[in-house]
Formats: structure tokens, C-alpha cells, sequence
């Protein structure tokens, strides 16, 4: 509008101009209003479950539920902790999820790699088919799994637990994502700097995916510390049952004591705490990771 | 040191795309190579070759007498510099400078002694301990260099290493390259788009373009005589002046502008070189050209302008026309873009028009249908002249 653009005439048409309408705003940002619930919905369960392992056995058992209870009775812990082998179940449940992060840390990140940065015939069919069997329930693999691991004669042994889970579909999709990520002048540059293949991988593309298989950690400690399915399948004597099993112990068939049943899941959850809090930082910065060259 | 040499080299890549096709040039032992060319040009797949990270089409490459298409990139002894330095971001300065020893089994006194030694020859003494991250640019381009120095190689790659850096510390890294190999003696091959870093760095440069080799030879070879139009075009900057024009019977026309040569009859493209163009007086056989942009440099002013450059097929294309056809090219046919390097005491003013004479010696021909140089005979007197003449 202004044929001569001047210092004055901008100051003036500044001037001129009707203030921002002000909005009132709220002191959070909108989306807690949707957040909120769905939060509450999540912790319901959790706060329920830690207030009916401080009850009384009568008010665990009460209907209409006790939400407020007469005392705090932290004896309950004390009592699941004796009235079952709790620390082997602890140690068997330990044995097992650390084998299997373990072994998905390694055999992932091998075959990840390979499906990330080798060229060889079929790369991509195959990765598509990987990537289909992810669709499969695992309900259906159960049994063809307990057979193949039954025919092996690792029924009943710590072996056939863990042997099945060493590896996942999943965690090979992830740090397949995660390392092509990676520029790809690194593993160049240590090629010439006379680093063999599986050297590469874990002194270079290893260490620069820390977020990565941390987050991958995470997650299959979380699966196989909670699995129940697959150690009630092929465990069969008490002394081998990982926590989650030795819980079910905790079930009677016509009467629980659920005071004592949520005691012990309360203290079988502290672990996988500790394991998100321990991998939080490299968790979060998986993210950070990604604006960085 | 050995010499690099490539034996009808071709690489074509799955998607069809030919980046190197069917090169053929020797490196000498400890020779500073220069290879130079557009993007897209194949000079840096020339490059990951040499080094093992990509395999030949056809052809073989050898490093001294030994063939290594099938060699693999470790067992090759070469280091490279990469654009983007690639230095590992989980490791210190030390640690990035001594993994090439320690990928070696070098044994650990004696990576610490090597690590040392060039971290005080590229100054990184004080940065032992830093990460990548917390260094400048420049300081990670001497530690890509010192990373690559360290094994002390038998032949030296450097890809672009220059290009991320600003302008003055370009200027003294590219004195620092020269003096390090001026001291080590390493046979180096070195990519580069950049004009300045072609001209300056090497014993001889290699153009390239669309894969294939346009012209080798010493900087100033290439630059005084470009073998094609090309070659004319991309080194030098400026670049050349690149006129259509035609020669009938020892007269080369383009424009305004006729010279005298001893070329055959035909098209031809007229090459002036920005430096070759000097301002004249009213008087005197010249060309006009009407001054768009001055650009003072200090030391020299760069002119844009335009020049009358009719073709002389002109009129025969033009009859050839219908009447109400829009003469599209009118524009670039009457008059052409040129670039003129004159001394600052010379400065035209932007929007008048100057008379510029041309310095004979310096006026290239090439066939307008290939390209080529056409050899003029510069003994004879070669002069220029204004068309009423």
C-alpha cells in the first residue's frame, strides 16, 4: 500500500494495527486434557494393585472393593516372600531374561546387520518375509515350537526356555532400521583402516547404537520377564519356574488370597523399574541421536 | 611408492547408471594428481576404486605392478580423507588417529610414538583427548588427515577434503597439503570441483566429465590449451568466453569480432579468455560490450556485459523463418554474455559500454560440431578486427 517504503510509514502502519487478539490461555498445554484420562485409565490398575497388597485378606476379598484400607500391612510381602520359593523364582526369571536380551543383543544385531549393509541374493525377499512372520500370532507358533524344541529332548530344561528367544523378528527390524541410519563413510572409512566385517560392526556400528540396543533391551527383558505362556508350556517342575509361574502358584483353584498374589507382583514389577530407569537415558536419547550427524 | 594406472576402467552401477566409462590414466609414483570435474562426473566412484570400495565393471586397476579389482580395501595399502572426514564419533582424537595402527596389531609404543608424531605435525597435540564433536571443522579435517597419514600409506586419497571448510582456512590447508606432500613424497590422488585447488595443488590434473576423461596434463598445460570445449568451459575462473562464430577462408567471424586463422572452413567455437580482453580506446579494432555487473575484486575488476554477437548463418536461418514466428533465440543470438578480467584503473561504469581489444595469442577455436581444439598456427599474424574493416 505504501508507494514509498519509509522507517516512518512502517513504524505508523504498526502503530495503526489493531493488537493481537489476546487468547486465554490455559496454564497446560491442551493435549493434557486428552492425556490426562488416558493416563488415569493406565494407572488404575497399578495403584489398585499396590493398594490390595497393603490390605487385610477380608478386604482384599471384599465386594464392593476396599479403596481405602484399615492399615498399611507390608506383612503381606513378607508372608508371599515365605510361603513360596520366591528367590529362586526370582533368580530363575533373572537367568531367563537376561539369556535372552543377551542373545537378542548379539544375533539381532548380526543379522540386522547383514540385512542393512551386505548385498547378497534375495536380501530384500527375505526381509519382507522376516518382517511377515511378525504378523504371525504367537499363539500359533506355540505348538510347532514346543514340538521342534520337544524333538530336540529340551523339554524341562532351562536350554529349551531360553533357546527359542534368543532371537527375534522384531529386534532384527529395529536395529535394521536403526543402522542404516548410521553414515555409511564410518564403515568405509574403517574398511580401509583395515577393520574386517564383523569387526565393523562391533567397534563401530556397535558402539554409535547404544540407543538402539538399549531400547531393544528394554524391551525384550520387559517380554520375558512378564512371559507365562511359554515357561508354563515347557517348565515343568516347580524349582525351574521363572517368577511369573511361581506367581500362578499363588492362585488357588477355589480360593486366592489376592493381598499376597498382589504383594508378589508388585515386588516381581520392581525389577523391570530398575531395567527402565538404568536404560532411560540411552532410551531417550535414541531420539536425540537422530538430529545428530 | 608405487604408481596407480587404470586400464580401460569402466564402472556401471546396478540402477544402469555408468559413472565411469572406459578410463584409462597413470598415476606416477608420488605424484600429486588432481582429478577434476563437475558433480556426477565419475571422478569420485575414479576415487572408491582405487580405494576398494567399489568393484570395476571392466578394466583393471593397478597399484604398482599388482592388479587389485579383486584385493580387498583393507588389503590395499592406501588411506582416505573423506568429504565429510568420517572420523569416529565414540572415540578420542587419539584413539581415531591410532585405529588404523591398532587395526594392524601395531604394538602399543609404538602406535602411541606414530600418534604423537603426527599429531605435532598437524598441530593436534593439545586435542589428544576430545571427541569429534567437539571440534572445529578445521581441526577435524587435520585429524581425517592425520588419521590417514598415520599408517604412512602408499598412496594418499583425499575426496574433496577441502569443500566443508571456510574460505581462509581453505586457503591454509591447501598450503599445508602441498607442503605435507612436498615432505612425505606419497603418490596422492585428490578430488576436487573446486577450480582454485585444481590450478594450485597438483603436478597434473585429470578432467573429467560424464565419466570420461576429457584432458591430463600439467595445470597451466590444460588451462593454456584445453583440448576440448569442455575442458575450455570448466577450468578457468572466470570461465571462458565461449562464442559461436564461423571461418571462411582463413577468417574466423563471430559477431563483431573477425581474426585471422588458419583454420579449416566450417562452425566454430570461439573461446576468449576473461583475461584476454583488454580495454581500449574509441580508436582501434575492438569489441563493444555493454557493461550489466562490475565487480571490484581489489586487484582485478570482473566484468559482465553483453556483446553484438550475430552469427554469421544469421540471415540464412532467418529467411528460413515464417514472419510471424517469434524469433525465440533472437535474444542470445544478437547478443551474447561475456566476462571480461580488467585491471581496476579500467572499471566501467555498470549500464555503459565499453571498447575492449583482445589479445591474439589468446583466442581458442574448437569444431562446433565435436567440440575438439582446432590447432591454429600462431605464427601467423593473428589480429582483431571490427567487421567494417
Amino acid at each position: 500500500m505504501a508507494t514509498i517504503a519509509s522507517l516512518k510509514d512502517d513504524t505508523f502502519l504498526a502503530i495503526d494495527d489493531p493488537p493481537p487478539a489476546r487468547r486465554r490461555r490455559l496454564p497446560f498445554s491442551p493435549w493434557h486434557l486428552v492425556l490426562a484420562p488416558v493416563a488415569v485409565v493406565m494407572l488404575v490398575p497399578l495403584v489398585w494393585m499396590v493398594i490390595l497388597s497393603l490390605e487385610t485378606k477380608s478386604e482384599a476379598a471384599n465386594f464392593p472393593p476396599v479403596l481405602f484400607p484399615s492399615g498399611l500391612h507390608f506383612g503381606n510381602y513378607v508372608t508371599t516372600w515365605n510361603s513360596v520359593p520366591f528367590g529362586d523364582f526370582f533368580l530363575n526369571s533373572l537367568a531367563y531374561s537376561a539369556a535372552t536380551v543377551a542373545g537378542n543383543l548379539l544375533f539381532c544385531s548380526l543379522a540386522a546387520y547383514a540385512f542393512a549393509r551386505l548385498k547378497f541374493f534375495g536380501r530384500d525377499v527375505l526381509f519382507v518375509v522376516l518382517l511377515a512372520t511378525l504378523m504371525v500370532p504367537y499363539q500359533v507358533l506355540l505348538i510347532p515350537t514346543f514340538l521342534i524344541v520337544k524333538d530336540i529332548g529340551m523339554v524341562n530344561s532351562v536350554g529349551g526356555l531360553i533357546m527359542p528367544n534368543l532371537c527375534s523378528a522384531f529386534g532384527i527390524f529395529m536395529l535394521r532400521q536403526f543402522f542404516r541410519t548410521l553414515p555409511v563413510e564410518l564403515e568405509e572409512a574403517a574398511r580401509i583402516d583395515g577393520t574386517s566385517r564383523l569387526g565393523i560392526l562391533f567397534k563401530i556400528v556397535l558402539p554409535l547404537s547404544l540407543p538402539a540396543l538399549a531400547t531393544l533391551a528394554i524391551i525384550q527383558f520387559m517380554w520375558s520377564w512378564n512371559d507365562f505362556l511359554w515357561p508354563l508350556i515347557i517348565i515343568n517342575s516347580a524349582t525351574r519356574d521363572p517368577l511369573q509361574l511361581g506367581l500362578a502358584t499363588l492362585q488357588g483353584a477355589h480360593y486366592t488370597e489376592w493381598n499376597l498374589l498382589m504383594a508378589g507382583t508388585v515386588m516381581s514389577q520392581i525389577p523391570m523399574l530398575a531395567v527402565f530407569l538404568i536404560a532411560q537415558r540411552w532410551f531417550i536419547r535414541s531420539i536425540a541421536f537422530t538430529g545428530m550427524k | 611408492m608405487p604408481s596407480v594406472s587404470f586400464e580401460s576402467v569402466t564402472k556401471r552401477f546396478e540402477n544402469g547408471a555408468t559413472a565411469v566409462d572406459d578410463l584409462s590414466l597413470e598415476i606416477h609414483d608420488g605424484e600429486f594428481m588432481i582429478l577434476v570435474g563437475s558433480s556426477g562426473c565419475g571422478k569420485t566412484t575414479a576415487l572408491r576404486m582405487i580405494a576398494g570400495l567399489e568393484r570395476p565393471t571392466r578394466g583393471a586397476i593397478r597399484i604398482g605392478e599388482q592388479v587389485v579389482n579383486e584385493v580387498s580395501a583393507k588389503d590395499r595399502d592406501i588411506a582416505m580423507v573423506f568429504q565429510n572426514y568420517a572420523l569416529y564419533p565414540h572415540m578420542s582424537v587419539a584413539r581415531n588417529l591410532g585405529y588404523p595402527l591398532r587395526q594392524r596389531r601395531v604394538a602399543r609404543a609404538e602406535v602411541d610414538r606414530r600418534v604423537s608424531e603426527v599429531a605435532k605435525m598437524l598441530g593436534l597435540d593439545e586435542l589428544l583427548k576430545r571427541r569429534p564433536a567437539q571440534l572445529s571443522g578445521g581441526q577435524r579435517q587435520r585429524v581425517a588427515m592425520g588419521r590417514a597419514l598415520v599408517r604412512e600409506p602408499e598412496v594418499f586419497l583425499l575426496d574433496e577434503p577441502l569443500s566443508n571448510l571456510d574460505a581462509k582456512l581453505r586457503v591454509q590447508m591447501r598450503a599445508e597439503l602441498k607442503r605435507l606432500h612436498a615432505r612425505l613424497g606419497i603418490t596422492t590422488i585428490y578430488v576436487t570441483h573446486d577450480q582454485v585447488e585444481a590450478m594450485t595443488l597438483g603436478h597434473r590434473i585429470a578432467v573429467m566429465s560424464e565419466g570420461r576423461l576429457q584432458q591430463i596434463g600439467a595445470p597451466q598445460a590444460v588451462y593454456d590449451t584445453p583440448r576440448n570445449v569442455f575442458v575450455a568451459g570448466f577450468i578457468g575462473s572466470p570461465p571462458m568466453n565461449l562464442l559461436r562464430g564461423r571461418v571462411h577462408q582463413g577468417h574466423v567471424r563471430a559477431g563483431d569480432l573477425e581474426l585471422e586463422c588458419a583454420a579449416p572452413d566450417g562452425e566454430v567455437i570461439v573461446g576468449l579468455r576473461p583475461e584476454a580482453l583488454k580495454r581500449i580506446g574509441a580508436e582501434g579494432p575492438g569489441l563493444e560490450l555493454e557493461v550489466a555487473v562490475v565487480e571490484p575484486m581489489g586487484d582485478e575488476v570482473i566484468v559482465h556485459g553483453r556483446i553484438a554477437a550475430e552469427l554469421a548463418a544469421r540471415p540464412a536461418e532467418a529467411a528460413v523463418r515464417s514472419s510471424d514466428e517469434p524469433l525465440l533465440l533472437a535474444d542470445e543470438e544478437e547478443s551474447t554474455a561475456m566476462i571480461a578480467r580488467l585491471d581496476p584503473q579500467d572499471r566501467p561504469q555498470e549500464g555503459s559500454s565499453v571498447r575492449l581489444g583482445i589479445d591474439p595469442a589468446a583466442v581458442h577455436l574448437f569444431d562446433a560440431g565435436t567440440g575438439e581444439r582446432i590447432e591454429t598456427r600462431r605464427s601467423e599474424p593473428v589480429y582483431a578486427a571490427t567487421k567494417e574493416q
